[in-house]
């Protein structure tokens, strides 16, 4: 099955004035055979996550104790997403997404080693390697024999991966030789395959300024001499997750090591980086859901002025608003996954979205568990301020949200800036949503052309010129991100995950304020679109940087 | 060897547990099954056991056809295939109605040795296993947590009250699996993958006759809240008075 639209996917197409409904609904349920493997595959890593893991202790410890990372090979999740045919079990995209949320419900700092070795540090040779590359190397990566780590930032190139200052020469018998440094490499202390990113020589001019050599993707085992890595960092969250430089002084590598074509590293990079969000997404969830799990039963143990404090309406608000999001972070991440594995070629958009969503509720809710939770929260004892710790960083790796922010909004307007003419016309129509939710099939209805004016405005207003002005990109990109919860929840609440089934009752509450809840925020930022704080906000801010 | 675990699926441990309407039955809406934990152990048992001597390892169930998906758990644990008896009033049949049933199709399958939980979890009633051995006529050692297995007999200690007993028999017989039996393995994804394609046969189960009946089912009486009578060393008279005068324990 391939779904969407030639011209883009759900997200694309919002901005261009389309409310593509066909794109995003029937809600995309994985099909009851991956639903079985995902459930066994959920219950199996509970059941060991709770013995073996103790996230306290490995917080404590700042390091993952080595019983974790042998019981995570033995259970075989490094080779999770790896193909049958190199020794993984081949499972796709949902099962990925529960797998990551069932290992974050337990650990965040565990849950980071599957994710720099899945969703980074070896997908690169997934996606752009030969079969003689993958046959060298995914065996090995899938049964965890090697862990993978992703190495691509530097001092100088965090969000701007294009000052990248590390080199990789070609010597006279065809290999490379790489110098340079990388930091903050995420399973840095134990990884032994590095996927490395580097400037190789301009392909016309041998004496070209690092700054416009092109970027290439490397293979450097750690057994290569002259890689090191250096002291793990000491972080404010996921203490446990081994942080550390990565110095490559001299390293020599065959010419087999290079990934994807020369000098397309760049886009390697980009592709890992945006193929993979999701699973950010929905190991976001996991620790969401802990933190929700734990203020719940406070509120319903704690009492005060005579009653459980669940009772109370501001707590109420709280725990509402935790379920509703966590609802809300699940429609987004699981219409994401169900995407990439029915096909769906476009779904950077909607990965960055649910990225930067899921990020940013998941904030809100340990805030908000801490809350429920009161002094006894606050208490070092309660794992409150070690979630609360390990949440924080989400919020900037893998793309801090405001360049995700900045990417959302410039590929959205990309072809309006082409092309003003290139808008679709027409109703907007979201049609297939069941009739509980008639209300909010006319607000989405209604909401989608007011973005699709918005961002026709700002593109008049900007041309080109839009991609510095960063005030209107990020309203544009919280509107879109908005919407595209909206439709996700929608989906999720009108399509049976079975056929024949009815949402509960309960369902259609947690659907209806999910819903509204996202409603709300896209009309604050429309408020703001009509009266726009950018000249002060630049004059406040400049007065006191200096800028 | 050819060798068969019975298994049964009976609530998760987090149930909390409702009478149904006719007040005979656990109100079966919403709740969820898993493997019974000293089934668990059985199967571990049998897997072990194929990997030493070699075989194939069958899992029994009697239960619903959902019940492939407990199957589907031992088969990824290293269980070769799985057999449903099935049988939508499974929950109504009594231990003697089981292990009749149970009896007739290990005979069809041939076992050289079946293993069972020591009690399922939900009814702890652990008769199915030694009702079995009675019918066919096999050895049973019940409770077991050593156990050495040759190609026709074995020796097996079990946990009697205040000691350990040591036995030996012939096989075929009915080991029923203690706790300490064994650690049973994580499936791994492996074997989770490898699962999906292994067999699971459904057949009815023969016709229940039950010797015995529910009459009622009903929950323990709630326990009384508890109440705190003060702190330290002054709350010890009020404490001595409430334990001599209303528990009358002292």
């Amino acid at each position: 099955m391939t779904k969407g639209n030639e011209a883009g996917g759900f997200v694309r197409l919002l901005f261009q004035g389309k409310l593509d409904a066909t794109a995003v609904l029937p809600f995309p349920w994985p099909s009851d055979e991956t639903r079985e493997t995902s459930d066994a595959v959920v219950d199996m890593v509970r059941e060991w996550a709770a013995d073996a893991i103790d996230p306290a202790q490995i917080d404590a410890d700042k390091t993952i104790p080595q019983s974790v990372l042998d019981g995570l090979k033995e259970l075989g999740l490094f080779g999770l997403t790896i193909p049958e045919e190199y020794g993984g079990a081949g499972c796709g995209q949902w099962t990925y997404a529960q797998m990551m949320e069932a290992v974050s419900h337990r650990c965040a700092s565990t849950v980071t080693v599957l994710g720099g070795h899945l969703g980074l540090g070896m997908k690169g040779l997934l996606l752009y390697g030969t079969d003689a590359q993958k046959e060298r190397w995914l065996p090995a990566l899938a049964s965890g024999e090697r862990i993978a780590a992703f190495a691509l930032t530097e001092a100088n190139a965090g969000s701007d991966a294009g000052a990248l200052r590390t080199t990789a020469d070609r010597l006279p018998d065809g290999s490379w030789k790489l110098n340079g440094r990388k930091i903050w490499i995420t399973n840095g202390g134990f990884a032994n395959f590095f996927a490395v990113y580097a400037r190789t020589p301009h392909p016309d001019d041998p004496n070209a300024p690092l700054a416009s050599r092109p970027i290439s993707a490397f293979v450097v085992p750690r057994e290569a001499e002259g890689l090191t890595t250096g002291v793990p960092e000491d972080k404010m969250g996921l203490r446990g997750s081994s942080t550390t430089e990565v110095g490559l002084e001299d390293v020599v590598v065959p010419a087999d090591h290079l990934i994807g074509p020369e000098g397309d590293g760049f886009k390697v990079a980009l592709n890992v980086l945006n193929s993979g969000r999701h699973g950010l997404a929905a190991s976001c969830i996991g620790q969401a859901k802990l933190a929700r799990d734990l203020a719940v039963a406070h509120a319903k143990e704690r009492e005060q002025f005579g009653k459980p404090i669940g009772a109370f309406g501001m707590v109420r608000e709280l725990i509402a608003g935790m379920n509703a999001d966590i609802y809300a972070m699940e429609a987004g991440a699981w219409l994401t996954a169900g995407l990439v594995d029915a096909g769906e070629r476009e779904t950077m958009l909607e990965a960055a979205c649910c990225k930067m969503f899921a990020t940013e509720r998941l904030w809100q809710i340990c805030n908000d568990a801490l809350q429920v939770t009161g002094g006894t929260g606050f208490m070092k004892e309660y794992p409150y301020e070690r979630i609360l710790r390990d949440a924080r960083i989400n919020l900037i790796f893998e793309g801090t949200n405001q360049v995700l922010r900045m990417m959302l909004a410039v590929q959205g307007t990309r072809a309006l800036v082409r092309d003003p003419n290139a808008r679709f016309e027409g109703a907007a129509a979201f049609s297939g949503v069941r009739a509980e939710f008639a209300t909010e099939q006319a607000t989405l209805e209604e909401l989608a052309p007011v973005f699709a004016r918005e961002v026709g405005q700002a593109v008049a207003r900007h041309g080109k010129e839009i991609r510095g002005a960063q005030h209107e990109l990020r309203r544009l990109s919280d509107m879109a991100v908005a919407l595209f919860e909206m439709g996700a929840v929608l989906s999720r609440a009108s399509t049976p995950e079975r056929d024949g089934e009815k949402p509960a009752p309960s369902e259609i509450a947690l659907a209806r304020l999910a819903f509204r809840r996202r409603e709300r925020e896209f009309r604050i930022t429309l408020a703001e679109c009509a009266h726009p704080d950018d000249e002060l906000i630049d004059a406040v801010s400049n007065e006191s940087t200096g800028l | 060897m050819n060798i068969v675990a019975c298994m049964k699926r009976v609530p998760t441990t987090e149930l909390v547990a409702k009478v149904g309407a006719d007040g005979k039955h656990l109100d079966a809406s919403g709740v969820q099954y898993m493997v019974s934990f000293y089934d668990e152990i059985a199967v571990e048992e049998a897997v072990k056991t194929k990997e030493k001597h070699g075989g194939e390892v069958t899992v029994l169930t009697l239960g619903p056809s959902d019940a492939a998906k407990e199957l589907r758990e031992c088969l990824a644990k290293g269980a070769d295939k799985g057999v449903i008896l099935t049988d939508d009033s499974w929950s109504d049949r009594d231990a003697h109605s089981t292990a009749e049933a149970l009896k007739a199709k290990i005979e069809e399958l041939g076992a050289d040795v079946v293993f069972c939980g020591r009690v399922a979890t939900d009814r702890d009633s652990a008769s199915v296993g030694p009702m079995l051995a009675t019918m066919l006529g096999w050895a049973c050692v019940t409770d077991v947590v050593e156990l050495d297995l040759e190609a026709d007999k074995g020796t097996a200690k079990r946990e009697a009250d205040g000691g350990i007993e040591t036995y030996a028999f012939a096989l075929p017989a009915v080991i029923t699996c203690q706790k300490d039996l064994n650690e049973p393995r994580y499936a791994g994804l492996k074997g989770i993958m490898a699962a999906k394609k292994k067999p699971i046969d459904e057949s009815p189960a023969p016709a229940a006759s039950n010797q015995a009946e529910v009459l009622a089912l009903e929950l323990p009486p709630a326990r009384p809240d508890g109440r705190i009578l003060g702190e330290g060393a002054a709350a010890v008279p009020a404490l001595i008075d409430a334990l001599r005068n209303e528990a009358k324990v002292l």
